[in-house]
């Protein structure tokens, strides 16, 4: 999410977000943390891609890996209907 | 030794007490296997998101492990055996959190589900609400919630009727100021300047 992006330079200028898992009080991932991992699914389930979220790509993984184990634990649903 | 995370759910049908004898007798069993239980969490009878063997909810128990690996496929193996153990999820950990996981912040047995409906409320709704009693305290103090709505639209109304007659003033100035302007426009510019003047 460095690089600029590629709107930048046309007349409209996009604010670049920065990651919410870095930084200082950045919150941990955690497979149970179903409140947070959340945040990061769609209305239906799916996990959001990151350059909706700005999450960078290290914690994208991270991230995905999590909701996978919540999922398998029942703790967050493979679907939503 | 490495530190594992091993998450299980039990069945839904099964009591309490039953859920501590099973989570005793596999404590007891990764002791034999040379382990030590660093953490111990029952989360509570929590509704699955998603049906497992025609169960809707299930008793997890978290466990914090230190041990070999040998002692974890032998709890695993257990768990596999035991038809009461709907799933079972180990995890590697680099360190065991200490004091209570975020499950157990939230309160015990509390459901998922529960916190979701949650959500919108927790939104705009309630501060909506408030925003209104505010405006009906300025308003009417003493009525009643249903008055309120009441004395509220018939605020509005008063509102918008004078926001009409401002309108309708506005209009008639403006047609009184076109007016003269009309005439101005064909006369020299020293009667506008008085005119003008007269105005304000």
């Amino acid at each position: 999410m460095r690089a600029p992006q590629g709107g930048a330079k046309r007349s409209f200028f996009r604010r670049r977000k920065s990651c919410p898992f870095s930084g200082k009080d950045a919150p941990k991932i955690d497979y149970k943390d179903v409140r947070l991992l959340q945040r990061f699914t769609s209305e239906r389930g799916k996990i959001v891609p990151s350059r909706i979220t700005a999450v960078s790509s290290k914690k994208q993984h991270e991230l995905a890996r999590a909701i996978k184990r919540a999922r398998y634990l029942a703790l967050m649903p493979y679907v939503l209907k | 030794m490495p530190l594992y995370e091993s998450v299980f759910i039990a069945r839904q049908d099964i009591s309490a007490p039953q859920v501590d004898s099973l989570t005793e007798e596999l404590t007891k069993l990764i002791e034999e296997q040379g382990a030590k239980v660093v953490k111990m969490e029952y989360w509570g009878l929590r509704s699955l998101a998603y049906k497992i063997r025609k169960n809707r909810k299930g008793h997890y128990v978290l466990y914090g492990i230190d041990g070999p690996s040998s002692a974890i496929l032998e709890m695993e193996r257990r768990m596999r055996l035991n038809e009461d153990v709907l799933r079972y999820l180990t995890v590697k950990v680099d360190e065991i959190e200490e004091g209570p996981s975020v499950m157990m912040q939230r309160g015990p047995g509390r459901d998922d589900r529960p916190g979701r409906d949650n959500r919108p409320g927790r939104d705009d709704r309630p501060r909506r609400d408030g925003g209104h009693g505010r405006h009906n305290r300025e308003d009417a103090p003493q009525a009643d919630t249903g008055t309120d709505a009441v004395a509220e639209k018939a605020d509005s109304g008063a509102v918008a009727a004078k926001a009409d007659t401002d309108a309708v003033a506005a209009k008639t100035d403006t047609d009184k100021d076109a007016e003269p302007a009309k005439t101005s426009t064909g006369d020299d510019t020293d009667t506008t300047k008085t005119t003008d003047g007269g105005e304000t």
